[in-house]
């Protein structure tokens, strides 16, 4: 096996009762990068993980670490260093004292340890926490002790389980990016565990969406953001969601129309019949992100203005077109009000199209880019 | 490797060695009683002419007429069987109440104290015989002597503290906030004692009951001390094995009886110990 | 018409002060949204609003009325805790019937309050069921319901949706907000995400520690935060501040001068001192970054870059600092590469480096 791969799992199948939390699942992570198993909850990435981890043990396949089949190893002899949910803070010690653990365990001289933990203190932000004992701490604190312990010793291997879900908004912010950062520098070859796709994209080199005890799309976050493969990747990836209209589609006088029981959407002027026509009279879900619209005079879908979101430094709109709602990205200072009439284009690269009964992707763009 | 084999086998060997030392005294006492006088020193593990005459002996002790200078002495184990039966549950009653709301108190409003509440524990720590001269004095001063009251005030009194340990982590489990929102729908603080906390907390009553109740059942050492001719279950099974003489299958019938009411009292209400808790922190 | 109007409630235990004269009014049917770091407040202050605890010092009025001694169950006020009370012994009806029970209420009058609250909530269907078979959204539902069953004239809502997962708390607060225009009830809310609270709330509170700091709808915090404090809070992602001094004022701006740089931005303030050290402050959307050799006030070299779906979010370190700034997905970057960092001058927000208050 090449010394490119530090871990691979090949068909893990891992059965509780009658459900089957892991289907299946073959993937290889490589040397140095952040790989992301995302996923709702029940989609069984944390056992995975956890097989990965020595924790679990797969009913069938099998579990690679730096080419040896560890599929039998008992988790402590497998030397990767877990981030979980129950390897929780030692709370009779202080901050310092946990952090400082593995590394005393090593046997490394004192002064080393010391920079070394102040170190990791000061990139997780604990540095003000470092005499406070670990049954004193909050949540936030206690998760951000756990990824310390581990960040500190240097690892090979870095499993993490949703590591930073407990920890309040701002500090998750600044805590996400620094830990792309640590990583990029350490080069440690992390698997991170996340129900949040936004922390997925942030992070990852690669990410693996599953739902259902399988991987439904692997591949960079560009790829699972730009070019979903299914309904569910194109939902679950994107906040806000994508926007998803249901119907029939049809070109009427060169135009993109989208057919529902009750209405006629105009999706695109443009738009080249070649790409199209294998799609015509069947049915599709279309979507498009909301950043892949804009609002314009010279727009094509008309609708009203049901509510007006302020999200960082632009307004989303949602709008009301016949029974259904979408939002678009505009403006922070662009003068809208609620009940107001508009028109939108949407970005024709942009239209992605999945058929309706199986959500498969079928088309994405409606002209040649 | 090997080393994996090694544990493992001698994993095996002391799980088996424990089943074998559990279960058979228990085999064994299952086929004595159902064994004929003849057979009761006999070493075969099952009985050749199994027969129910232990059991009629136990209910009536004249019925066979053959032992006739034991018999004089002994009751017909009904006596003995209600009697155990109303100290257990009346005992278990008592000292649930009175754990529950101690663990209660302690759990809310800290009152009483850890330091109070581990000294409590302390005193089960010590052997019981070192009890049994001061309670004996006390006891006949009080005329508690050979009565069920004074059993069921014994036996309330000492199992108390394991009734506030374990109500007391139920309790804690249950969050505040449960009580608060429900203070804040206009419940009077005794109304959340009892329509929230107890509903909820009912498998740490179970528990805590359960516990008690076996304690009290099988609790030997002061009932013999204490009772005369009123005597318990536990002593009456220890009444048919005498220096003059030993009934062995009797004896192993009225073990066994002592032994089948908790399993079948515990296997009825079983259901009240499975509740279901997702507390708080549910991530769907 | 004012609602609901808190005057300068303060509340110290011991000699701690856990909140400092809090004082603001909400307006019928409006939502209000307290946000804040854990261990600000937020908690205490939805308690002593709902009466579960008495202020130190302050008052309250409900429509004009008194209510600041008035009892918790006597305020018709709904509270959802962040624990929400859900007890799990019995079904999710017997939850929500649970207070209407406590107030007596006849069994044909409590089933169809039952049912209309979880027909406008959507959990008809788990009814009959037990908490622990509910997933994340459905037990959340499940204590709103409860809250609103007894038609609250205000609802307090502890961190509703701190426990879900991203993406159905994404879904929650956009219900939320079409079930609020449905009932119109007031709600005071409280959460630790600026930005969930921005979007939740008509008015929203910042409450650092225990103080204070401004009092107003999303588009006034963002436009004039009162101090820096603020501007910093509810900026996601994380705020650039600098420091610096202001050279001079004249009729066509602020001169501003850094370590290493200087900058110029159209701004009139009131009072102009020169010299003045002053932090200035903008956000990672309002920084352009060139890769080429254009003229940036700022240089830095790139120590980080987050892929964010939309957009691209990169660290640069400065000489003195660190910028964030969002940049365009197509846009090719390399970690360690110098670019320059040219600011939006318009949004630039300056404020005394001593008082961290906004200079106007």
């Amino acid at each position: 096996m090449s010394s490119r791969v530090v871990v691979k799992l090949e068909n893990v199948t891992k059965r509780f009762g009658d459900v089957v939390a892991v289907n299946n699942i073959s993937f290889e992570v490589y040397r140095g990068e952040l790989f992301s198993l995302l996923g709702p909850s029940g989609c069984g990435k944390t056992t995975t993980l956890r097989i990965i981890a020595g924790l679990e043990q797969p009913d069938e396949g099998r579990v690679y670490i730096e080419g040896v089949d560890v599929t039998k190893m008992p988790a402590r002899e497998r030397k990767a260093c877990l981030v979980f949910q129950e390897y929780a803070v030692f709370p009779h010690m202080s901050v310092y004292e946990n952090i400082a653990f593995g590394l005393k365990v090593k046997k490394l001289p004192k002064a080393e340890i010391d920079k070394k933990v102040k170190e990791v203190a000061e990139i997780l932000e604990l540095s003000s926490y470092l005499n406070y004992k670990g049954g004193r701490l909050g949540l936030s604190e206690q998760q951000r002790v756990a990824i310390a312990r581990c960040l500190v010793v240097e690892p090979k291997l870095l499993l993490l389980d949703e590591p930073l879900t407990l920890v309040d908004a701002k500090v998750r912010e600044r805590m996400r990016r620094e830990l792309k950062r640590i990583q990029r520098e350490l080069e440690t070859t992390m698997i991170y565990v996340t129900h949040d796709q936004l922390e997925a994209l942030m992070l990852s080199d690669r990410v693996a969406v599953m739902r259902s005890g399988r991987i439904v799309q692997m591949g960079t976050p560009e790829e699972i953001y730009d070019n979903p493969k299914d309904l569910f990747v194109a939902t679950f990836v994107g906040s806000p969601t994508m926007n998803l209209v249901e119907g029939v589609l049809e070109l009427e006088e060169n135009k993109l129309v989208l057919k529902t029981p009750s209405y006629k959407y105009i999706l695109s002027k443009e738009v080249e019949s070649n790409i199209i026509q294998s799609l015509l009279g069947s049915e599709v879900v279309v979507g498009f992100r909301p950043e892949d619209a804009e609002v314009r005079n010279d727009g094509v879908l008309e609708g009203t203005v049901k509510l007006i979101e302020i999200v960082e430094d632009r307004k989303i709109l949602h709008i009301k077109i016949n029974e259904d709602e979408v939002r678009v990205f505009v403006d922070l200072l662009a003068p809208f009000t609620e009940g107001q009439k508009v028109k939108i284009r949407i970005n024709p690269l942009k239209l992605h199209i999945f058929e309706k009964k199986t959500g498969r992707k079928l088309l994405k763009g409606v002209v040649s880019g | 490797m090997l080393r994996r084999i090694l544990t493992n086998a001698l994993m095996w060997l002391v799980l088996i060695i424990a089943v074998v030392w559990t279960v058979i005294p228990v085999m064994w006492m299952i086929s004595l009683s159902f064994k004929t006088y003849g057979e009761w020193r006999t070493p075969s593990l099952l009985p050749r002419n199994p027969t129910l005459d232990n059991y009629i002996m136990l209910f009536s002790p004249q019925a066979l007429g053959i032992f006739i200078a034991y018999t004089a002495i002994l009751e017909p184990i009904v006596g003995p069987l209600s009697r155990t039966l109303i100290i257990s549950a009346t005992a278990t009653v008592i000292a649930v109440m009175i754990g529950f709301f101690t663990a209660y108190g302690a759990s809310r409003y800290n009152s009483p104290g850890p330091f109070t509440l581990f000294f409590t524990l302390l005193t089960r720590m010590l052997p019981p015989a070192t009890f049994v001269t001061p309670i004996v004095i006390y006891f006949t001063t009080l005329y508690l002597i050979d009565n069920i009251i004074g059993l069921i005030l014994l036996y309330a009194a000492t199992t108390v503290t394991y009734a506030i340990w374990i109500l007391k982590g139920f309790i804690d489990a249950i969050p505040v906030e449960w009580e608060e929102a429900a203070l804040l729908e206009g419940a009077s603080p005794l109304q959340v004692l009892f329509k929230v906390i107890i509903p909820i907390a009912r498998p740490g009553l179970v528990v805590a009951g359960l516990f008690i109740f076996l304690m009290a059942w099988t609790e030997l050492l002061f009932a013999l001390v204490l009772t005369n001719l009123n005597v318990p279950l536990s002593v009456q099974v220890s009444k048919y094995v005498t220096a003059v003489g030993a009934l062995w299958g009797v004896q192993a019938a009225a073990a066994l009886l002592s032994s089948i009411i908790p399993l079948v009292i515990g296997y009825l209400i079983q259901r009240h110990l499975i509740t279901g808790f997702t507390f708080g922190l549910v991530r769907g | 018409m004012t609602f609901l109007e808190l005057q300068k409630i303060s509340k110290t235990i011991g000699n701690k002060v856990i909140l400092h004269e809090i004082d603001f009014k909400v307006g019928k049917g409006e939502i209000v949204a307290i946000i804040g770091p854990p261990g600000s407040g937020k908690t205490t202050l939805l308690k002593i609003i709902s009466g579960l605890l008495a202020p130190t010092s302050g008052r309250i009025y409900l429509e004009g009325k008194d209510i600041t001694n008035t009892p918790p169950h006597e305020r018709g006020f709904s509270m959802v805790f962040e624990i929400p009370p859900v007890y799990p012994d019995r079904t999710g009806y017997e939850n929500i019937a649970f207070p209407l029970r406590l107030k007596k209420l006849n069994e044909d009058e409590i089933r169809k309050r039952v049912l209309a609250v979880a027909d406008l909530l959507g959990i008809r269907h788990i009814l009959d069921r037990k908490p622990s078979t509910y997933s994340g959204g459905e037990y959340q539902r499940v204590a709103l319901a409860r809250a609103l069953v007894t038609e609250p004239r205000l609802l307090l809502l502890d961190e509703p949706f701190r426990n879900l997962d991203a993406k159905i708390r994404e879904a929650m607060v956009s219900w939320f907000k079409d079930l609020h225009k449905k009932i119109g009830v007031t709600i005071i809310y409280s959460t630790h995400d600026p930005l969930e609270g921005m979007t939740m709330g008509d008015k929203i509170l910042v409450l650092l520690k225990g103080i204070q700091k401004q009092f107003g709808s999303a588009s006034e915090l963002l436009a004039r935060p009162t101090d820096l404090d603020v501007d910093e809070f509810i900026s996601i992602p994380a705020l650039n501040i600098l420091k610096g001094y202001i050279d001079e004022c004249n009729e066509s701006g602020v001169k501003l001068s850094f370590k290493n740089a200087m900058l110029k931005i159209p701004k009139k303030l009131l009072k102009c001192e020169r010299g003045q050290e002053v932090f200035v402050a903008f956000r990672p959307h309002d920084v352009k970054i060139d890769t080429g050799e254009s003229v940036g006030v700022f240089k830095g070299h790139i120590i980080n870059i987050n892929y964010t779906g939309r957009n691209q979010l990169v660290s640069l370190e400065t000489d003195d600092t660190i910028i964030r700034a969002v940049v365009g997905k197509d846009v090719k970057l390399k970690i360690g590469s110098t670019v320059s960092i040219i600011p939006s001058i318009e949004n630039l927000r300056l404020y005394d480096a001593n008082t961290k208050k906004l200079l106007e």
